[in-house]
């Protein structure tokens, strides 16, 4: 019968990506698509959703925000042993044909990256934002693909919304799909910015969970489950 | 088609199906796209006098034979599920599936203090969780394991469902060692229906780490493992008792749902089946009963009731 339970992995490698966020590369490769995550579990801590960032070999990352994220972070070193759920999720990223944007607003390039890695990258923008220079990730990582840096402040690349990108972009450009991840108000404004220029759009929406399998009702988004109908929506929810 | 309605209490169920309280109960949205699958009631999670947050992650897993959960009855608190209720109440006002508002409380005298707060939500049913076993560290030993608790507390919880012409559902744990006494002490002090039953305590332990997965490390056992011992219950209960049973642990087809009914139950629960066969497992189960029905040419489901006790 099909379960769900923790498994154990060994983390091989652990690297610091910003001043609050780390990558924790594991010691094998996991079945999944882009845009599904997984339920990793610090024994006596907690377990959340975490997206994942590759998965061959598998890694995720992990940015503080709370007292589990603070615990990885701190206590999880090369070596050691973190368990996870997974892969979850119903709805990924599918990968369609013509030109592609990628939009990733703070933690939200961990899926963006999975994704990038699967897409034709002369086809594809990815517009990358954070709030200030210190709090942008994966930089290095996207460094093959045309990339717009946006941030708040304007303290790298330039001042404004990763909205304020894409907007110029669909303009003046045939864009087929716009992928995003990140904060609800940015993925909200995507996806009324698509409807509005009739370009299809795939979002990844993040929300608390407890069982992370469809049966406890706490992710519901207007009666949609992050967890097992997304998290990737092609429809706002 | 056959007609697959039911009366419980006096009100028709349009199918028998059930969402059982704890499963995707959490808000009005998600409970009206299960009522859409147009079975007879779904079943609000389980609310308490005041907000909780429930246990720390795992709360919820799926092992070799079922689920086991410990969630620890995180809730909104009675008021917020009050107005998510009466939201669901709008949200269903073409629909005939039914609400069955379930709640718990810490002591005896706060349970109809939570009676008289929900009622306002208009439920068509009042379900009384006295039988969750996640929460035994802050709220002691589950009401249902004593005759005199259970006893009590249908009273008086029967007073306020009875001046708000309620019908009143207590729900059963199966972790006591006669489930009958307590279904008796139930129904002689004015249940007008059983749920039967709540999880069963259990608990599975991860190698690597030599530690219970659950944080609550004792949690409630569903799904398919635990039909055989709801059938049980269901069956003795339906032997002595003549109020009518929800049917409720493990039922994930057709098949079983019937073999629920066959054990006398009025109506059946769904739960773990949902993540199994996803929310879609009530138009499922529903067609694998129509079937099974019309290839043995049974015209309703009073035709089965309780038949397993005859032969």
């Amino acid at each position: 019968m099909q379960t769900s339970l923790p498994k154990a992995v060994t983390v091989n490698q652990v690297i610091v990506e910003n001043f609050k966020t780390k990558s924790f590369v594991c010691n094998e490769k996991l079945d999944a698509q882009p845009g599904q995550f997984i339920m990793v579990w610090l024994p006596g801590v907690s377990e959340k959703p975490l997206s994942i960032t590759d998965n061959d070999p598998l890694t995720f990352t992990v940015s503080e925000i709370g007292k589990f994220t603070k615990a990885i972070n701190s206590t999880v070193k090369p070596g050691d042993k973190i368990w996870y759920r997974g892969p979850l999720g119903n709805g990924v990223f599918k990968v369609v044909p013509g030109k592609k944007v990628l939009v990733s607003g703070g933690c939200g390039c961990v899926p963006i990256h999975f994704l990038a890695k699967n897409i034709d990258k002369e086809n594809c923008k990815i517009v990358i934002g954070a709030k200030t220079e210190k709090e942008l990730l994966f930089i290095d990582r996207f460094k093959d693909f045309k990339t717009i840096i946006m941030t708040d402040d304007g303290s790298k690349g330039e001042k404004g919304f990763t909205t304020d990108a894409l907007q110029k972009i669909i303009k003046t450009e045939k864009i087929t799909c716009v992928y995003g991840c990140g904060p609800e108000i940015m993925l909200k404004k995507i996806a009324d910015l698509c409807d509005l220029h009739q370009v299809k759009y795939q979002l990844s929406l993040e929300a608390f969970m407890k069982c992370g399998i469809g049966v406890c009702g706490s992710c519901s988004k207007n009666g949609q489950l992050v967890c097992r109908d997304g998290p990737v929506f092609s429809k706002w929810p | 088609m056959i007609d697959l309605s039911v009366n419980l209490c006096g009100k028709r169920l349009q199918n028998p199906l059930v969402l059982a309280s704890g499963i995707l109960g959490t808000d009005a949205d998600i409970l009206k796209r299960v009522a859409d699958f147009k079975i007879g009631a779904v079943t609000s999670k389980s609310c308490g006098l005041l907000p909780r947050k429930g246990h720390e992650n795992p709360t919820v897993v799926a092992w070799e034979h079922g689920l086991i959960n410990g969630v620890g009855l995180t809730n909104p608190g009675v008021e917020k599920e009050v107005e998510e209720l009466l939201k669901l109440r709008k949200l269903l006002k073409n629909s005939s599936c039914k609400i069955i508002a379930s709640f718990f409380a810490g002591s005896i005298d706060e349970f109809p203090k939570v009676a008289q707060k929900l009622a306002k939500a208009k439920p068509d049913f009042f379900e009384v969780n006295i039988s969750c076993p996640n929460t035994m560290d802050d709220c002691g030993t589950p009401f249902a394991c004593k005759t005199d608790n259970t006893y009590k507390i249908t009273k008086i919880v029967k007073e306020v469902a009875r001046q708000f012409k309620i019908p009143l559902i207590i729900k059963l744990s199966p972790n006591v060692t006669n489930i009958v006494n307590i279904g008796k002490a139930a129904s002689e002090a004015g249940a007008d229906a059983i749920t039967a039953i709540n999880t069963v305590l259990g608990m599975i332990i991860d190698l690597e780490s030599a530690r219970p997965i659950m944080t609550n490390k004792i949690a409630g056992l569903s799904g398919p493992a635990i039909k055989p011992i709801s059938l049980r219950c269901v069956y003795q209960l339906a032997e002595q008792l003549k109020i009518p049973i929800i049917g409720l642990g493990g039922v994930t087809s057709g098949s079983d749902a019937i073999e629920m009914i066959m054990a006398g139950a009025t109506a059946v629960g769904i739960g773990s089946a949902t993540y199994y066969r996803g929310i879609e497992a009530f138009d499922l189960i529903t067609q694998e009963m129509q079937a099974w029905l019309e290839k043995h040419n049974i015209k309703s489901l009073d035709e089965i009731r309780g038949k397993a006790h005859a032969n």
